[in-house]
């Protein structure tokens, strides 16, 4: 029996799939259609359910395996990668950006930049216990930082600008700026240079990114756990 | 005038400006990182233009356009790797003159010319889309209907090696676009609509994190193969002089204008995109430059000449691929297709009503445009000599930054609602890894993408043409502008397939 392509023969079975769900499904007309006339909700469904099957079937039929194969290395990323993405999807509500996206660019951080090189598992954890640690310090550093201006604010303490997002953000950039330059300072840049770099670039970018979505934009950047 | 000054005050705010800037240096990064493409940029800041106002947000989306499609000469020049496909016929001379000790001229000329190429090519945008758009007004149903297909069959001809891959991504894309509700009746339409009815999927998939999805978390997927191998090359970090002599400039004008006139037609024919214009920039300079008895030096021996012609055109691309863009809602190229989603996302929809019903917003992306082109300039000369240092930032310190980008951005358009941001972070990922297996197979994603963002208007543009023929298709076939764009669909199909032939034949 002859080796048929993986990709075409998987969209013929899902092409296969959607249109028995398109034959099987209700057919809707336009709201108010008196007159007739309107061809329906399945009809270009149908005529691109068979476009795609047949064709894909075609493919199937005609194109041979070349023989390349992706090498494991490749393989093993991809699945980490994917992995940690899914993770990253099915738990950030629940545990929250920051506590989560942390694990999840620091293991692609680390494990990207040792590509052929030894690593050194222990102190990669270790460094990403500190890193998660430093990172929630700070988070709940300017997030305290925030709520006491915006308390200040409304007391007439200090000017009434500190009422609204923008200028705490900026505020919340200062400090994000400013632990990003003492985590780099006091990280083992000499002895675990990969371990440092990955922490550095992990604290910095989550922590801005959350001040820029959050603060710049009100958008609800799933508290989670570290939700007070 | 009135309606210039109303466009003017849309832009003339320090915001629209600063997020130019920002856009335009950005996008220059983007386009100076092989591996990260104009398409992905337009698509990671989609999320940020949607929480900006219309104007300034699409001011940022254009910044990041131009940008990205200038900075890919940085490598070319330095490295001899193009950052992206707009910037291919740079390497040659580029290179060469790095060699000889001009880098400096050649960034500082590539510079200038895309300068040239982003202005001159937004005259013929100014003056053409309106009258394009005008045209429309001829359209119905059946002829908007037909429209749409034309341009999915010329995505598919352009995109990939094979039209018929590139038609089964387009008809996938109508696919993605017709589940969720029936845009006539408001019928559920979802496989296990039962399940997913109190869910964001009852929707259908979104179209950013569709768009994000497909160009941002599947570039990460797709990179790993080249992260194993991290190539680098040598980066001349000795620049010098950035500046070419203005009579140089000058003497060069039959070059710059054959370039403009080439870039600006070439990208204002949907589909055909900057590769095809760089070449052919480039050829028409070789002639210009041989009849000139000696003035001018002869691209492929290092000299300016080499550098203008291509940069010039690649630029001129993107004002021309904007004429079908803005006035037909039909993308020149991959770019314009996410920037066409990223409009519709802003509320903007490309085509006559744009036009007639609001000409400020018009006239706001025309200035925006400019504003992004001389933002592009001035940041990639201000910043000659630090660009060369970014070409040092390894794509594997980069890549977790953009799959998490590309996380965040489907996320961040929910606002408040935490568990919405979730399904789109999914369907993100869905689409990502879609993305990656078709790419990996040799499936181009530009149609996918614009048949997501044509396959709503197809579908009811063609039921309303049917019921306006009362149940039968008399109002396709009586009207002759759907015979034209039915014939030329036919026509795009037929020249692609004997164009593949004969490439294979030639092999």
């Amino acid at each position: 029996m002859k080796k048929v392509k993986l990709m075409p023969a998987v969209m013929t079975f899902f092409s296969a799939l959607y249109l028995v769900y398109v034959i099987s499904g209700e057919n809707t007309t336009l709201v108010a259609d008196p007159y007739g006339g309107d061809p329906g909700s399945k009809i270009l469904p149908l005529v691109m359910g068979i476009f795609l099957f047949a064709g894909f079937l075609y493919i199937t039929l005609t194109e041979r395996p070349d023989g390349k194969h992706t090498d494991k290395g490749t393989v093993t990323l991809f699945l980490l990668t994917l992995g940690l993405s899914v993770l990253y999807v099915v738990f950030l509500r629940k545990i929250g950006f920051v506590l989560l996206s942390v694990p999840l660019l620091y293991t692609l951080e680390y494990v990207y930049t040792t590509i052929g090189e030894e690593r050194q598992i222990k102190a990669a954890v270790a460094g990403g216990v500190c890193t998660l640690a430093a990172t929630a310090g700070v988070y709940m550093l300017f997030r305290y930082v925030t709520k006491l201006l915006m308390r200040l604010a409304r007391a007439g303490t200090i000017p009434a600008a500190f009422k609204t997002s923008v200028p705490n953000g900026v505020v919340s950039c200062v400090i994000v700026v400013l632990f990003t330059l003492l985590f780099a300072k006091i990280s083992p840049r000499k002895k675990y240079p990969r371990i440092a770099s990955a922490g550095v670039i992990t604290f910095a970018t989550v922590l801005l990114l959350y001040v820029v979505f959050k603060q710049f934009f009100s958008v609800a950047m799933a508290p989670g756990l570290l939700n007070y | 005038m009135s309606t210039f000054l109303q466009g003017l005050a849309l832009v003339s705010h320090f915001s629209t400006l600063a997020w130019c800037a920002f856009g335009a240096v950005l996008g220059i990064v983007l386009g100076a990182l092989p591996g990260l493409t104009a398409t992905m940029g337009i698509a990671l800041v989609i999320p940020i233009s949607y929480q900006l106002d219309t104007a300034t947000g699409i001011g940022l989306l254009l910044a990041v356009y131009c940008g990205a499609v200038a900075g890919a000469s940085i490598p070319a020049i330095l490295l001899g790797i193009p950052g992206n496909p707009n910037a291919i016929a740079t390497v040659e001379d580029g290179q060469l003159m790095t060699r000889k000790g001009l880098a400096g001229q050649a960034l500082g000329g590539a510079v200038i010319a895309s300068l040239i190429g982003g202005l001159g090519s937004e005259i013929f945008l100014i003056f053409f889309s309106p009258l394009i758009a005008k045209m429309t007004l001829a359209f119905g149903p059946a002829e908007k209907c037909t429209l749409s297909l034309v341009g999915i069959v010329i995505i598919a001809a352009v995109s990939g090696n094979s039209i018929l891959k590139g038609l089964l991504m387009g008809a996938l894309g109508f696919v993605f676009a017709f589940l969720g509700p029936d845009p006539m009746s408001g019928a559920a339409r979802m496989p296990f609509a039962a399940y997913l009815r109190k869910t964001p999927l009852a929707n259908g998939f979104d179209m950013t994190s569709t768009l994000i999805g497909l160009y941002g978390v599947s570039q990460v997927f797709f990179e790993l193969d080249n992260l194993r191998q991290n190539k680098k090359g040598n980066i001349c970090t000795d620049i010098g002089n950035i500046f070419p002599p203005f009579k140089k400039i000058v003497s060069m004008w039959k070059v710059i204008l054959s370039s403009l006139g080439i870039g600006t037609l070439i990208g204002a024919i949907p589909g055909t995109g900057a590769s095809i214009a760089v070449f052919m920039s480039r050829n028409a300079a070789v002639g210009i430059c041989e009849r000139s008895k000696g003035k001018l030096d002869v691209p492929g021996t290092g000299c300016l000449e080499g550098v203008f012609a291509p940069e010039v055109a690649n630029n001129a691309v993107t004002g021309g691929a904007l004429i079908p863009a803005l006035s037909l809602g039909i993308p020149g190229d991959s770019a314009t297709a996410v920037l066409i989603g990223a409009l519709m996302i802003n509320g903007v929809t490309p085509g006559f009503s744009l036009f007639s019903q609001n000409m400020p917003l018009v006239y706001s992306i025309f200035l925006t445009l400019a504003i992004a082109n001389l933002f592009m300039a001035l940041f990639q000369l201000a910043g000659v000599r630090l660009y060369p240092k970014v070409l040092l930032i390894s794509q594997r310190v980069l890549m977790p930054i953009v799959l998490i980008l590309s996380f965040i951005g489907p996320y961040a358009l929910c606002g408040s609602s935490v568990s919405k941001g979730v399904f789109f972070m999914g369907t993100a990922l869905f689409m990502g890894v879609v993305g990656y297996f078709m790419k990996k197979n040799g499936y181009p994603l530009a149609p996918i993408v614009l048949g997501r963002i044509l396959g709503s208007m197809f579908e009811e543009q063609f039921r309303r043409g049917v019921k306006l023929g009362g149940g039968n298709f008399s109002r396709f076939y009586s009207s002759p502008i759907c015979w034209f764009f039915i014939i030329l669909s036919v026509l795009i199909v037929v020249s692609t397939v004997l164009r593949h032939r004969k490439a294979k034949k030639n092999e």
